[in-house]
């Protein structure tokens, strides 16, 4: 559904087929941004992690290296789909694709700011980011079916790995949010960021972040280990596991989850933006600018942690996700109630 | 509280990362810029003239025979008085260097009493096939001062 | 016949398929990514009944964790089928008996049913809010019953 403040000149969406139309139309134009914003955000961190390490990163291919990822997409799609002997032909090919439709599906709920107040979506539920944690569960299932399907052991090790990381970061990623509705008191994404505040002189939108940091801290740890990346890659530790669930992937399959966890990182990213930093709201800049820029700051974020951390040991990963992040996320709850009855 | 310095090396790892962000890479763009290379690299091979002109090589063999792996060939012939090519009584007819089996070790180098064989600083040797990688003597062989450089700025010769 | 009932009638054939696979399948991981299914096709269907939470729910809890937790022990076994060894004396005529019961039970449940056009659910039917409210008024004291059962459960072993 896209919400926009104008009136409705075509009488476009109160016509039922019209309605279909525009929302067919609507959710082809997300998918087709999506996947491309996904290619620069894997441009970006190699240049990222590049400039890191002091070298330039990918610069050859087109003016300042800005094609290297349609040479490297185009080459993926013509080399093999090697599948190996003895692999589940049905869930090695369909693993893929559920690591795909459960990071795209998200987005349904996701509101992207577009112009001052006009926002759009795909689907407007009671539920809200509910959903997204929801589908994005559904990404152990491709990791671990990738890995059981692929008959190589290090694939099914990292499958495991997977499940038993995303398992236990998904209580501590939900309960990170549980403050965030207290406060706000609606799971909907666009009344998340539409929460405003009375102090005083000052009226108007505030970033959630101000008033629940470590839900933030939380919610970003969770995150970073949700979308399997450093320093929560175990699942395809490259030392340890060869690729884990990816090893035995290749071409358009591989691409597939590569686009999977990059789009993950963009999802998440724009999630945090939009949770805790206020999303489209920002002094003076138009929306779609201020959403872009907060994406843009926080996929950095990701990238600058894949620089700079090691990779965790697996009983540390545990240790940190049931004995830190857990019992924080439950004081974070009980505190922000506790407050939050006070205050009001 | 042990959690507190942990969180704060962490912080000091993110700090080190943004900061060499910013610093002037160190990448050198090849193959637009080169990286300079030592005095004493071993590279290509040259055979060097004399600055009348005359070739050093006096065919004696000595490199071959100091090769380890065998790639290099010498046919000598004589010297006579209307075609002289080296001071000595004989010069090289034939000079060639197998590059797919040299190892530069530098020993012919090493091995030549007249200093004619060197190694210069060129290393972008690669080519596309077996054949062109036989370095002939016309392609080693220094250019004469009479005639136009060969090789002065240009890269590396196939 | 309007999309709801288009999807409504895919989601039960999707879900009864996920059951007949769950029974039918050799192989054990087959069998789980059926139960998958059902427990999908069934949280489509609550969301047609309005209810936006249990649907939510239900992706998240048990297809999101439990079966992610079954699939965990069967991944560990292989793509190994099972095979039926030894036939148990008179299985084909107990079971007959079974399904008869059932069968009549199902029946007898559903003799007296009588189908109408549901009532237009008020607005905050299904959402968090009215779910939470009903939680923590009329239903306060089964909930906190259940959450000390998990506690002791979760303790206890």
């Amino acid at each position: 559904m896209i919400r926009l403040d104008t009136p409705d000149p075509f009488g476009i969406y109160s016509n039922p087929v019209g309605h279909w139309f525009v929302v067919v139309i609507a959710m082809l134009l997300l998918a087709f941004v999506l996947i491309t914003a996904t290619a620069y955000v894997v441009f970006f961190e190699r240049i990222a992690l590049g400039w890191m390490q002091r070298r330039p990163g990918p610069n050859r291919v087109g003016p300042g290296g800005f094609l290297q990822l349609a040479a490297d997409g185009v080459k993926g799609l013509f080399k093999e789909g090697f599948a190996p002997v003895g692999v589940d032909r049905v869930l090695f090919v369909v693993a893929p694709g559920i690591a795909v439709a459960s990071v795209l599906l998200g987005w349904a709920v996701i509101p992207v700011g577009i112009w001052g107040s006009i926002t759009y979506w795909i689907s407007d539920l009671n539920i809200g980011i509910l959903l997204v944690l929801a589908v994005s569960s559904m990404n152990v299932y491709a990791i671990m079916l990738g890995g059981w399907a692929s008959n190589n052991k290090y694939s099914l090790l990292g499958g495991m790995r997977a499940a038993a990381q995303l398992i236990s970061y998904e209580m501590a990623m939900g309960l990170s949010l549980v403050p965030v509705f207290l406060i706000v008191g609606s799971l909907r994404l666009q009344d998340i960021v539409g929460f405003t505040v009375h102090w005083g002189p000052y009226s108007g939108p505030i970033p959630l972040l101000l008033l629940a940091p470590v839900s933030f801290l939380i919610y970003l740890v969770a995150a970073v280990a949700e979308t399997n990346r450093a320093p929560f890659d175990l699942p395809e530790a490259e030392q340890e596991l060869i690729g884990g669930f990816l090893t035995e992937y290749s071409g358009f399959r591989f691409f597939m989850f590569y686009l999977a966890e990059y789009l993950g990182v963009l999802t998440q990213s724009t999630l945090i933006a939009l949770l805790f930093f206020g999303g489209w709201y920002l002094p003076l800049i138009p929306g779609a600018i201020a959403l872009f820029i907060k994406v843009v700051l926080l996929v950095f974020i990701f990238i600058w942690l894949r620089g700079t951390l090691p990779r965790l040991r697996y009983d540390m990963l545990m240790r940190l996700g049931w004995k830190a992040l857990l019992p924080l996320g439950i004081a974070n709850v009980l505190v922000t109630s506790i407050l939050v009855v006070l205050l009001s | 509280m042990s959690v507190f310095s942990d969180v704060a090396a962490l912080l000091v790892g993110l700090k080190t990362t943004l900061g060499e962000t910013f610093k002037p890479h160190v990448t050198v763009q090849w193959p637009e810029e080169k990286s300079v290379r030592s005095e004493r690299y071993r590279g290509r091979h040259y055979l060097r003239r004399y600055d009348n002109g005359l070739e050093r090589c006096i065919g004696c063999e000595l490199c071959a025979a100091a090769c380890p792996v065998g790639c290099i060939l010498v046919i000598a012939a004589e010297n006579t008085a209307e075609n002289r090519v080296s001071p000595g009584e004989r010069y090289a007819k034939v000079y060639e260097i197998n590059m797919l089996r040299c190892i530069f070790c530098g020993y012919c180098e090493e091995a030549c009493p007249v200093q004619a064989i060197v190694l210069g600083p060129e290393y972008e040797l690669s080519n596309v096939s077996r054949e062109q990688f036989i370095y002939t003597k016309e392609m080693l062989l220094e250019p004469s001062p009479q005639q136009p450089p060969l090789y002065a700025g240009k890269k590396s010769q196939h | 016949m309007g999309p709801a009932t288009i999807v409504f009638w895919l989601a039960s054939a999707v879900a009864l398929a996920g059951g007949l696979g769950v029974v039918l399948f050799k192989e054990p991981i087959r069998n789980v990514l059926s139960l998958v299914l059902v427990m999908l096709s069934l949280a489509v269907l609550f969301l047609l009944l309005s209810a936006q939470f249990v649907f939510a729910v239900q992706v998240i809890v048990y297809a999101g964790a439990v079966m992610v937790l079954f699939l965990f022990v069967i991944t560990l076994l292989g793509p190994v089928r099972e095979q039926g060894t030894v036939r148990l004396p008179w299985q084909i005529f107990i079971s007959a008996v079974v399904i008869a019961a059932f069968a009549g039970f199902l029946v007898a449940m559903l003799r007296g049913v009588s189908y109408r056009t549901p009532d237009a659910a008020d607005p905050i039917f299904g959402s968090v809010q009215s779910i939470g409210v009903g939680l923590f008024t009329d239903y306060l004291f089964p909930f906190e019953l259940t959450s000390i059962l998990l506690l002791v459960a979760a303790v206890g072993c």
